[in-house]
């Protein structure tokens, strides 16, 4: 092979493996003698499988099964089920995708923890991921008519109910309404008011102005953009694959138009007049530095919902990742109150 | 195992030489054939020095 073709499929070579991306050395230069692979390897098995197929991970991590139902006004909505037990409602929040969220390293420990010991139930809203994305009407309202179609599409009688960021919202207006189908509630990173009611004047300009941002930019592939979204939402100890997955997350779930009335939505809530309405027994986990929601926003809830526990993570991240300290603190503290050694039995109230 | 039959792990990566695929984390990494074949045998020797003539002779 002649040198120069050579040294372009090496530096082909480094790219494939993200050398520069990663900061991970997988191929030393040994300058003027030649190269030598300096990552440690070990030989495994006869076939190349998926993570996920491999032993011993196969029975932690369930098949998840999609399937669809329709709303009262006729919007077509994807709601998966996965694994066996108690049944756990996860109201939908900023942006998913089922199928891509399963093996994604922003979500794989989430959705794996949530089977370990209960059926866990997720769907994607009207305007994103596998739902209909041609919808005419979004509100807050019929975000919970989505989450009150799945629950009678996947025929659930009584259920640990989970709301993160917006989906908390969500999942405690569905909780006033239908006290004797929550046995607990668990809000992460939520908030009861929009940035509308408790933004200042130049952070609502800013929003305004990111909403802008938003319509023009988001299917055009600007690194610079998305990444400005990713580092909100996981700045603290996240790898360059772990913003990639969120950069692509968001890009295929949600076209830019719904992106930005999401975003309007979101900035438009306000229901911390309900809190005093709750009734059901809950719990409330908000990061210590969270930069998308305030922890403020967090010990309003529990400061306000009857009976709340809170527990303030250690973190910077809105979504919390498998490696951090606070991911098991979250695990250890969310299956005291579900009272997780007693798994199968469902949870006693 | 011989080398050349053994598939390789690394980070998150596997390798399967006889199949011309590497992996990362379970999805397919689309590499040209030419920079495949230099992975393979940098791998195969992982830890060595290899001289850059010697590779350039057996690619």
């Amino acid at each position: 092979m002649e040198e120069n073709n050579f040294n372009k499929n090496v530096s082909l070579l480094r790219k494939a493996l993200g050398e520069s991306a990663t900061g991970q050395t997988y191929i030393e230069t040994v300058p003027r003698v030649g190269y030598r692979f300096v990552a440690a390897v070990s030989e495994i098995g006869s076939r190349l499988v998926a993570p996920a197929e491999e032993s011993g991970s196969a029975a932690s991590t369930p098949r998840q099964k999609i399937q669809f139902c329709v709303t009262g006004d006729g919007v077509r909505l994807a709601y998966s089920s996965a694994g066996s037990g108690y049944p756990l409602v996860k109201a939908a929040n900023w942006l998913n995708y089922l199928d891509y969220e399963w093996d994604s390293p922003i979500w794989k420990h989430w959705l794996r923890e949530l089977t370990k010991n209960n059926r866990l139930i997720r769907y994607d809203e009207r305007g994103n991921g596998l739902s209909q994305w041609d919808v005419k009407e979004m509100s807050l309202d019929l975000w919970v008519q989505d989450l009150e179609t799945v629950v009678e599409a996947a025929g659930l009688d009584r259920f640990v109910l989970l709301g993160m960021s917006q989906g908390g919202a969500v999942a405690i207006t569905y909780a006033i309404r239908h006290p004797e189908r929550v046995s607990h509630l668990v809000l992460v990173g939520a908030f009861s008011r929009g940035l509308t009611a408790r933004g200042t004047e130049q952070q609502m300009a800013g929003r305004r102005a990111l909403q802008t941002l938003v319509r023009l930019d988001w299917g055009r592939n600007n690194p610079d953009f998305k990444s400005m979204f990713t580092k909100f939402y996981i700045p603290q100890n996240s790898t360059p694959e772990q913003h990639q997955w969120f950069n692509d997350l968001q890009r295929i779930s949600a076209s830019p138009e719904n992106a930005a009335r999401i975003m309007t939505l979101i900035d438009e809530i306000s229901i911390r007049h309900l809190l005093p309405l709750v009734s059901v027994p809950t719990i409330v986990f908000h990061g210590d530095r969270d930069r998308v929601l305030p922890a403020e926003e967090g010990r309003i809830l529990a400061a306000e919902i009857p009976g709340a526990r809170f527990v303030p993570l250690n973190t910077g991240n809105h979504i919390l990742l498998a490696e951090e300290p606070a991911w098991r603190v979250f695990l250890e503290e969310l299956g005291a109150f579900l009272g997780w050694q007693n798994n199968q039995a469902g949870p006693a109230v | 195992m011989p080398p050349t039959a053994g598939l390789y792990q690394f980070g998150p990566f596997q390798l399967d030489p006889r199949e011309h695929r590497l992996l990362r984390e379970g999805v397919e990494v689309s590499l040209q054939l030419k920079a495949f074949e230099i992975l393979c045998l940098l791998v195969e020797n992982a830890g060595r020095l290899i001289k850059k003539e010697d590779l350039l002779e057996r690619i």
